[in-house]
């Protein structure tokens, strides 16, 4: 137990970074590991959990934790999700210190005025990219259209509109 | 009597106030987490942390935003180890992370085992489906509204077109646009601040002078 716990730790551990540009980047792998190699789940069952990690509150990562579960129950959970993030927390905690240290420098200045436009060119092409997965017809489009709108130019909390979409989805209106 | 207590606070309310509480950032993670339906969690990051809080500004946020999106590992995760390392450093790290991840943990956890046990869980997935289309009006809309505040010049302009087009629509990999496209947006910031008037090149007529990007 405790060895297949190590080696479960040591797979997420080297893929933690190796995602990157995002966690989705790694899911190919871990497919192959968890239903062709290792044999912990189902396709069918990979393609639920990736579903239900994506689309419950929280972080998509959290996929981890329920190929975990699979292979070795609730501590296979909590040991997948721990190895999947503490590498690429500990590097990005040191980046951000020495980020924070030289902020005054006038060299980061520039390169934060520089970055800003790149990271807003990123937003829109997250928002384009999960479009894809989640539009299929008016009512999708419609809702997306309100969200922005609610977003960009009032105060309603976007909690209400998510609740809509919920009832509308439970609905089969999209 | 009363009156004599008043000077006392003065002195430490500044101290007070840049110390911001370990269970704050905890628990604006967890509102965080647990509002973030269908993904898009950068969106409710910025409502949170910038917007209502305001420990970050318009143009930290989207910094952090781009560095957590270039580092390794999961974007939502970076972000937070950011803002807590930003806040209270490594202790804010820890506080972030718990909010962030422990709830939706459990939260992910359940609905998988209910799945692996039952196959069926045609409610709860047509929901959360309809939600999906939700989180993508977030990261949207975040993006207009920030945008609309932002004080754009040409280049600026050019440089989120170019992002967002190769990223978003064309998909090629962020390590080779950004090793292209990062060093050109700074060399043109660089360029502008370095002119005496107008600090940062907002809608100066006057600045638009320099030659446009060579592709």
């Amino acid at each position: 137990m405790a060895n297949s716990l190590l080696s479960l730790f040591l797979f997420f551990a080297s893929l933690s970074l190796m995602a990157v540009g995002g966690g989705n980047t790694i899911i190919p792998e871990i497919h192959r590991q968890a239903v062709l190699v290792r044999h912990w789940m189902t396709d069918a069952e990979f393609a639920a959990a990736f579903a239900i990690a994506r689309a419950a509150p929280g972080p998509g990562s959290l996929l981890v934790a329920l190929v975990g579960w699979k292979a070795l129950g609730f501590a296979g959970a909590v040991t997948a999700t721990l190895a999947m993030y503490a590498p690429a927390c500990i590097l990005t905690f040191f980046v951000s210190r020495i980020w924070l240290r030289f902020r005054d420098n006038r060299w980061v200045i520039a390169l934060e005025k520089g970055l800003a436009p790149v990271a807003m060119g990123l937003l829109f092409a997250s928002g384009w990219v999960l479009a894809e997965g989640a539009a299929h017809g008016w009512v999708s489009y419609l809702f997306i259209l309100v969200t922005i709108w609610v977003v960009a130019k009032t105060r309603i909390n976007p909690l209400v509109i998510m609740a809509l979409a919920g009832v509308a989805g439970i609905l089969g209106l999209l | 009597m009363e009156k004599i207590n008043l000077p006392e606070t003065a002195p430490s309310a500044p101290a007070q106030q840049s110390r911001i509480r370990l269970r704050d950032i905890a628990l604006s993670h967890l509102k965080i987490s647990l509002s973030s339906f269908g993904g898009g969690l950068s969106a409710w990051v910025q409502m949170e942390i910038v917007e209502k809080r305001k420990w970050l500004s318009d143009e930290e946020f989207l910094n952090a935003f781009a560095l957590c999106r270039i580092l390794p590992g999961p974007n939502a995760v970076n972000l937070a180890v950011y803002t807590g390392s930003r806040l209270r450093g490594g202790a804010g790290v820890l506080a972030a992370l718990a909010g962030l991840t422990v709830a939706p943990f459990f939260v992910v956890l359940l609905l998988g085992i209910a799945y692996f046990k039952f196959q069926n869980i045609t409610v709860v997935q047509s929901a959360l489906g309809g939600m999906a289309a939700v989180a993508v009006g977030m990261t949207l809309g975040m993006g207009v509204k920030m945008s609309l505040r932002y004080p754009f010049s040409w280049w600026s302009i050019a440089i989120m077109a170019a992002s967002f087009l190769t990223i978003g629509v064309f998909r090629w990999p962020l390590l080779y646009v950004g090793a292209v496209l990062i060093p050109l947006s700074v060399g043109l910031a660089w360029r502008s601040a370095a002119k005496p008037p107008g600090r940062d090149g907002a809608a100066g007529g006057a600045e638009e002078k320099e030659k446009p990007p060579q592709h």
